[in-house]
């Protein structure tokens, strides 16, 4: 959905903060635990203090920030363009791997399973405004090593929506790729109609794993989207000073897209970091906070700045149920990170600081995304839409409820509500029909109707096969 | 006749400077060490305890007054050492990431709550295999060790150490003490781990009662 992006940092203010990355990068340096990546490095002209720690000069950056694509289509997983990831386009998706479920009826907290995985998918694949999809949680009834395998299959079967996941290692994140030219005709067609992106974790401060690297340098070379994401957490990972984290992150992020870069120029790569604070009593990383909702323009406003795909964060909160804390942190981060226009807002739907993943709060966020980009997309200001005629001809005193006009126009103009209450106060008095319980029976009727587009069963049982032999 | 609420006061107020020279100042006009511990210090310390409960004061506060605690602590010792009815061993305590997970966040939180508490830190960073832990065990003798993990894949190696610590027959020799943002109270008990603590500033608490329950 496109959006007239509200700036929070002038243009001075992102060139500010890319010299204080830039400053980072060739004084500070950062830590890379990989050695094809610190070759790649090193012979680009990055100085090598010691094994693994990296200084990169600012003229790296900026081959960097020439060569990448600044803009990205993402397909659904039938080929059909979804996600258009240029300037002012804004979709929403889940968080992934929460530890625990919450039952939205039973009110019970327990593990995940696989068949949670399933379920999760479905429900995304009907909510209207949910776009992409992550692995709601980590099902612990498949082997943990290959659970990230069984999660890409869980969604890839029950969704056609355009997925994003993280994987554990390389080699796991090798099978998910031949599973996903299973979908597609092999390699050539997956290049070129991608149905979904790679996320990676960062350790801030200015730290690349071996894990992430590897698995960076794979999909690059397979020229397949990549969002390597920082969190920092400030005051912890990341100076107490907003400003700082947002050079760090900032930094983090440009020395992930160099090393990218270099592996394969013109590789498409999604720029994004989450930027909150640490809670200085219970040491969580707040989903919540205010300040995430400043960073999130922040980030957005620095991907337009280079010219990138962008990601941030949106549709979470720190409460541990859907309560007025949850409603309160869904509206205001929704609201803002859209307006903020990064083009992937994840986490929609996180429970307790993304430990809790739970299907109310996830239709909940829906219709608030739902009432956002009513907002967003502001008023028709179009001079029929003035309906001067009409005005006249109901005349002073007249009424306009019969008129063809409304009936033509109401359900365009006027955001139809599913799930919020707005009846009188009268019939509410008959039949309260708590919130709780609205969004309850919508649970359930999705997940009793709802058929998403089925995919080839012959491929649904390579699949399965690539799975056995790998667990075998 | 000295008035040790001053040193509670300087302490609540986190100044370390303050609280080292009142401490000395203290000493010098012959109070007891002892004393000035249970009536000057632990008193401060106490409120910082509850104001942080209370949320008036925050985790970098803490950390101040704990420093300020630990360095007046420092200055008495020699006299608290003359009174048998105080025991100063230095406690050792052991800490690390496990092997596969490169966290250390929650780890370093630890270690920073830990040190200006006055205990003995040995870190040994991240992505650390059962045989360095055992090592480093054998090494340090230390009195506790602390794991933690943050991913869902680290978490069960966990479980391994443990084991491992138990066949080379050094499992009573210390306390285990498990965190991390995937780790649960269940399971720490499913693992056979002494203690769990969800966060930095419990994990010094459920450190001493650990220590203390010897």
């Amino acid at each position: 959905m496109i959006v007239k992006r509200a700036s929070l940092l002038s243009n001075e203010e992102r060139y500010r903060i890319h010299m204080a990355s830039l400053t980072i990068l060739e004084r500070t340096g950062i830590d890379v635990h990989e050695e094809e990546s610190v070759e790649l490095l090193k012979k680009g002209g990055a100085y090598a203090d010691s094994g693994k720690h990296i200084r990169i000069p600012s003229y790296m950056v900026k081959n960097a920030l020439q060569s990448v694509p600044e803009r990205l289509i993402i397909y659904s997983r039938s080929g059909a363009p979804y996600l258009f990831l240029d300037l002012n386009q804004v979709y929403f998706g889940t968080g992934a791997d929460c530890p625990v479920f919450r039952d939205s009826i039973t009110k019970e907290f327990r593990d995940f399973g696989i068949q949670d995985i399933i379920d999760a998918s479905i429900i995304c694949d009907f909510l209207p405004n949910i776009d992409f999809v992550q692995p709601y949680g980590v099902p612990k009834d498949v082997p943990t090593e290959t659970s990230d395998i069984h999660q890409f299959k869980a969604m890839v079967v029950n969704t056609k929506k355009p997925l994003m996941f993280v994987g554990h290692n390389c080699e796991n994140l090798k099978i998910i790729l031949e599973m996903a030219k299973l979908i597609k005709n092999g390699e050539q067609e997956l290049r070129q109609q991608p149905f979904f992106v790679l996320l990676l974790a960062v350790t801030s401060p200015l730290t690349f794993s071996k894990n992430m690297l590897e698995q960076m340098l794979t999909i690059a070379e397979k020229r397949l989207p990549v969002c390597p994401a920082s969190m920092i957490l400030s005051g912890g990972t990341g100076p107490a000073t907003i400003a700082g984290m947002i050079a760090q992150g900032n930094a983090e992020n440009l020395a992930a897209l160099v090393i990218h870069q270099l592996k394969a120029p013109g590789a498409p790569f999604i720029y994004g970091q989450i930027l909150t604070t640490m809670d200085m009593s219970s040491n969580i990383a707040v989903y919540g906070a205010p300040e995430l909702y400043l960073t999130n323009n922040a980030v957005a406003d620095m991907a337009n700045f280079y010219r990138l795909p962008s990601f941030s964060t949106g549709g979470c909160t720190d409460s541990k149920e859907m309560d007025v804390q949850a409603g309160l942190e869904a509206g205001l981060s929704l609201y803002t990170s859209a307006i903020a226009g990064a083009n992937l807002i994840h986490d929609v739907g996180y429970l307790a600081s993304g430990r809790v993943n739970s299907y109310d709060y996830l239709i909940f966020c829906d219709e608030v995304i739902g009432m956002v980009k009513r907002i967003i997309r502001r008023i028709d200001l179009s001079d029929d839409k003035f309906s001067l005629d009409l005005i006249h001809k109901v005349k002073p005193g007249g009424g306009f409820i019969e008129e063809e006009h409304t009936l033509r126009h109401f359900r365009e103009e006027h955001w139809l509500p599913k799930i919020s209450n707005r009846q009188s106060l009268s019939q509410w008095k008959i039949d309260p029909s708590p919130i709780q319980e609205r969004i309850n029976r919508k649970i359930y009727e999705i997940l009793k109707s709802h058929q998403p587009e089925l995919l080839d069963p012959k491929v649904v049982d390579r699949m399965n096969e690539i799975i056995s032999t790998k667990e075998a | 006749m000295f008035d040790l609420t001053k040193i509670s006061k300087a302490l609540e107020l986190m100044n370390i400077e303050s609280v080292k020279s009142l401490v000395l100042e203290a000493l010098n006009e012959g109070i007891n060490p002892l004393a000035i511990l249970n009536e000057g210090l632990i008193p401060g310390m106490d409120i910082v305890g509850k104001k942080f409960k209370a949320l008036d004061l925050y985790m970098p506060e803490v950390i101040m007054a704990a420093k300020a605690m630990n360095s007046a602590i420092e200055i008495l010792k020699p006299g608290l050492q003359k009174d048998t009815a105080w025991k100063l061993e230095k406690i050792k305590i052991l800490l690390g990431t496990v092997k596969g997970d490169i966290h250390d966040i929650g780890k370093n939180l630890v270690k920073v709550m830990l040190v200006c508490n006055g205990y003995e830190v040995v870190d040994l960073g991240v992505d650390v295999s059962s045989e360095k832990f055992i090592e480093a065990i054998k090494k340090e003798k230390p009195h506790l060790l602390g794991m933690s993990a943050l991913l869902s894949t680290t978490a069960p190696y966990m479980k391994e150490v443990i084991k491992d610590i138990k066949n080379k027959g050094l499992r009573e020799s210390l306390k285990i003490i498990v965190g991390g943002a995937i780790i649960t109270e269940d399971y720490a008990h499913e693992i056979e781990a002494d203690g769990y603590s969800p966060d930095a500033i419990m994990a010094v608490e459920k450190v001493r009662n650990l220590l203390q329950s010897d």
